[in-house]
């Protein structure tokens, strides 16, 4: 199912809430409560950011299902569904995890040399959650494989 | 993992797009088979075997020393 890259109608309308419901909130949380401080400020323009993105996302695919013709949805089911294809997305996705793996170690280090203890710890949490995550999904795939 | 699967679409005349197509797969990953650059799961070995109505190991040559 993993790195499939399935894009269906019920996962572009989920986007679309979510997308529509973090824009709003970014919006007019920002507009009507006029929250004090920078930081939370900058926090409402990236639920706008975020939504706005997830959003634009989600309507491009819809369009495109719509606009695209049977022929070229066709190829792309077929590209889609293609082992290499979702091979070579695996061992990118195994890449990219190795990669986030050393980034997060290294900023941890980073972070405590300069003395931001609290980003260092968050860094330190991430890296753990992240090795959480492979070892549960090891298990639960010996299980089934 | 070595195979016969240019030739044998040679002498069938067929296109690697028309191979792909039969198969439900990429033109690219026709390509990387040809070339050894990919080996097919075993679903995509047995497919291409019944598509040209050989066996597996008439297509495909499995060498004990390779990884």
């Amino acid at each position: 199912m993993i790195c499939k890259g399935k894009w269906n109608k019920h996962l572009c309308m989920l986007m679309i809430i979510l997308g529509t419901a973090s824009f709003l909130f970014g919006l007019l949380t920002f507009l009507i409560g006029r929250p004090e401080g920078s930081h939370i400020n900058t926090l409402m323009g990236m639920f706008t950011g975020f939504g706005a993105g997830i959003l634009g996302v989600a309507a491009y695919q819809l369009l495109r299902s719509k606009l695209l013709s049977r022929e070229k949805q066709e190829q792309q089911e077929i590209n889609r569904q293609d082992e290499r294809n979702i091979a070579i997305t695996r061992t990118a996705c195994t890449v990219a995890f190795y990669a986030a793996i050393v980034l997060m170690a290294v900023l941890t280090f980073l972070f405590m040399g300069l003395g931001y203890r609290a980003p260092a710890y968050i860094c330190l949490g991430g890296l753990y959650v992240l090795a959480g995550v492979f070892f549960v999904a090891r298990k639960v795939l010996e299980k089934r494989m | 993992m070595k195979n016969r699967l240019e030739q044998l679409r040679a002498e069938r005349g067929i296109r690697q797009e028309e191979l792909a197509a039969a198969l439900r797969v990429s033109r690219q990953t026709i390509s990387s088979l040809e070339n050894g650059r990919y080996n097919p799961s075993i679903q995509l070995a047995f497919k291409l075997a019944r598509y040209f109505h050989l066996t597996v190991e008439e297509i495909f040559i499995y060498e004990e020393d390779e990884p």
